[in-house]
């Protein structure tokens, strides 16, 4: 029955269902065959979409949209480019500290991608840079937007796992920080070696003055952390926070939020926010399937029986994401392994937390590998260039990211040192 | 049909955004109440989620016409101009298929919490109503796909790339 599910969910896929639906449907399939109620399955929609934790996602998918639009994002680059902007390399500097700025207020990576890419690819491109490395960067560096928290996967991560989604932002800073070196490391390599040089010197009365301007939208990302990290506010209460310290500061302030931009920015969160909760409710029925075929005891079985050690584990489930991380986008995968992976990882023993960033940074592999890469087809969009040629750009940073997952798995405190340190 | 077309998708996105924003807005007010006024609403919660999870629901179909539904290019590019429109014939019929499914049975829940007068929890509003945005949407997803069917059929050339923010 499992191999039915699964063949018809490919299938479906490949004849271009939307992936949603091709879940949702060839579960239902399978549900009538073992005289499943399927009067349950609407209701079992729902229920998955019936969490307090889940409204953390519309929360900060609108804050980033409003970020975007409001001109937070415009004067946090202003800034930075006045600061690092006349080194060599300076330009890609700012480009990968904005999305780390960015993703530390949004937890989406496209949206990272899409809001600091509009901006920083023009300008590398008017600076010289080649534009197919302008545009692997912010596609790869825009991913950082799921790894340094907020985050939606982990969000969805969390209430799967029933872990505190609190403990998992935290645990995903260090890495997020790692990777970000990282980057940065490699771009001024890449600058050197082809010789980029950086913009004309800022004079320092002019930083000052960029600076703060730019103070406002820079606050937000400690008023989120802080909040979730002392333990004052939920995540949901957290991101809705952020939504409205944001439109403050984006129609008091930088005065660039107009009734006129209203429609758009709802529009916008919406289409993110739905095509998010359709998927949780069709891995919802994934799931409930699952259960009823008790599929993850038989998976804990065998592993049990294989006496499989952490090392081959590790290498076949990050194969597995690898693969998997090809053709579906993040939320998918997380909901529909999950499930699966859960009694494995309490069988090795292996902390859920340390197994989230790992599975985090992998799913941002999953945002830059086509066919199926969210950030590759942001960064087509935004520049308006084939999907064939944001993918040449983006082919070497996968290297790094290799890197980095290596580190993240040998070094387990990398994950967990921040989140052991929270008192609740 | 355009200027119904216009209206439909104004009534569309003014439904959702409504529920949307003032769920996210009653989240908000639940914080104030409880961190500034401390005054705890214990109501809010359940009615916010409610109202997200309206907006969301009333936002599935406005996602397929902004074409945000994510779905797989791979074997889609490599086919010829005949075959292609034979796949997206499909993928639309798959989708009302879908559709049809998750009205009928969403109608049904609606009228078993209607005979077994369930209600919410902490609220107490009745259930039947909370579930009518399940057989709501269906309709409302329905008619996108049905859309997008009559497109293809005709032959019509409308891109359904996948999304561009």
């Amino acid at each position: 029955m499992t191999i039915l599910l699964f063949s018809i969910f490919i299938v479906l896929m490949l004849l271009r269902v939307p992936i949603a639906i091709s879940l949702a449907l060839s579960t239902i399939i399978v549900l009538t065959q073992i005289d499943f109620n399927l009067q349950m399955v609407p209701q079992r929609v729902f229920t998955a979409m019936d969490s307090f934790p889940l409204m953390a996602i519309p929360g900060f998918v609108l804050a980033g949209v409003i970020l975007a639009r409001g001109g937070i994002s415009k004067y946090l680059i202003g800034a930075l480019r006045a600061w690092v902007g006349h080194l060599s390399g300076g330009l890609a500097v700012v480009t990968i500290l904005a999305c780390m700025v960015f993703a530390a207020i949004s937890g989406s990576s496209p949206a990272t991608a899409a809001a600091i890419g509009s901006i920083m690819i023009p300008a590398m491109v008017n600076a010289g840079y080649d534009k197919k490395y302008a545009m692997g960067l912010v596609a790869a560096a825009g991913t950082l937007g799921i790894l340094i928290p907020p985050s939606i996967p982990l969000i969805i991560y969390g209430i799967t796992a029933e872990v505190s989604i609190g403990k998992l932002f935290m645990a995903g800073i260090i890495p997020g920080v790692i990777l970000g070196g990282v980057l940065v490391a490699s771009a001024i390599f890449y600058a050197k070696k082809n010789n980029y040089r950086g913009g004309r010197k800022i004079p320092w009365g002019e930083r000052g003055k960029m600076s703060l301007k730019a103070i406002w939208g820079a606050f937000l990302p400690f008023l989120i952390l802080g909040s979730i990290y002392s333990g004052a506010a939920t995540p949901t209460e957290s991101a809705v926070i952020a939504v409205f310290y944001s439109i403050v500061v984006s129609v008091v302030i930088y005065r660039e939020l107009r009734w006129k931009d209203v429609r758009p920015i709802i529009v916008e969160s919406l289409n993110i926010t739905s095509m998010i909760f359709l998927i949780i409710g069709a891995a919802s029925l994934f799931a409930l399937y699952l259960t009823n075929a008790q599929v993850p005891q038989q998976v804990g079985e065998w592993i049990a029986s294989s006496n499989m050690n952490k090392f081959t584990f590790f290498l076949i489930v990050n194969l597995m994401f690898f693969v998997m991380g090809t053709f579906l986008e993040a939320v998918s995968i997380i909901l529909i392994t999950l499930p699966i992976l859960l009694p494995v990882l309490a069988h090795m023993g292996i902390n859920p937390i340390y197994f989230a960033i790992v599975m985090t940074i992998n799913m941002e592999m999953a945002m830059i590998t086509p066919p199926v890469g969210l950030n590759l087809f942001v960064v087509s969009g935004i520049s308006k260039e084939k999907l064939g040629e944001v993918v040449k750009g983006v082919t070497p940073f996968i290297a790094l990211f290799v890197l980095v997952l290596v580190l993240v798995i040998v070094f387990p405190q990398l994950s967990l040192w921040l989140p052991e340190r929270m008192d609740y | 049909m355009k200027k119904v077309k216009t209206y439909w998708a104004l009534f569309e996105d003014i439904s959702a955004g409504t529920f949307f924003s003032v769920g996210i807005t009653l989240i908000f007010y639940g914080v104030v109440m409880r961190y500034v006024f401390n005054d705890p609403k214990p109501w809010v919660e359940e009615v916010s989620r409610y109202a997200v999870i309206w907006g969301a629901m009333l936002g599935i179909p406005i996602a397929l016409r902004n074409n945000h539904h994510i779905q797989v290019d791979m074997l889609y590019e490599k086919l010829p101009a005949y075959m292609r429109r034979w796949v997206d014939i499909f993928a639309s019929s798959v989708g009302i298929l879908f559709c049809l499914f998750y009205t009928y049975y969403g109608f049904m829940l609606v009228y078993k919490r209607y005979s077994s007068g369930m209600v919410s929890m902490d609220v107490g509003v009745p259930m039947w109503i909370i579930y009518l945005i399940l057989p709501i949407s269906g309709v409302m997803f329905l008619l996108r796909f049905t859309e997008r069917l009559a497109d293809v059929w005709r032959g019509k050339e409308v891109s359904h790339d996948n999304p561009v923010i």
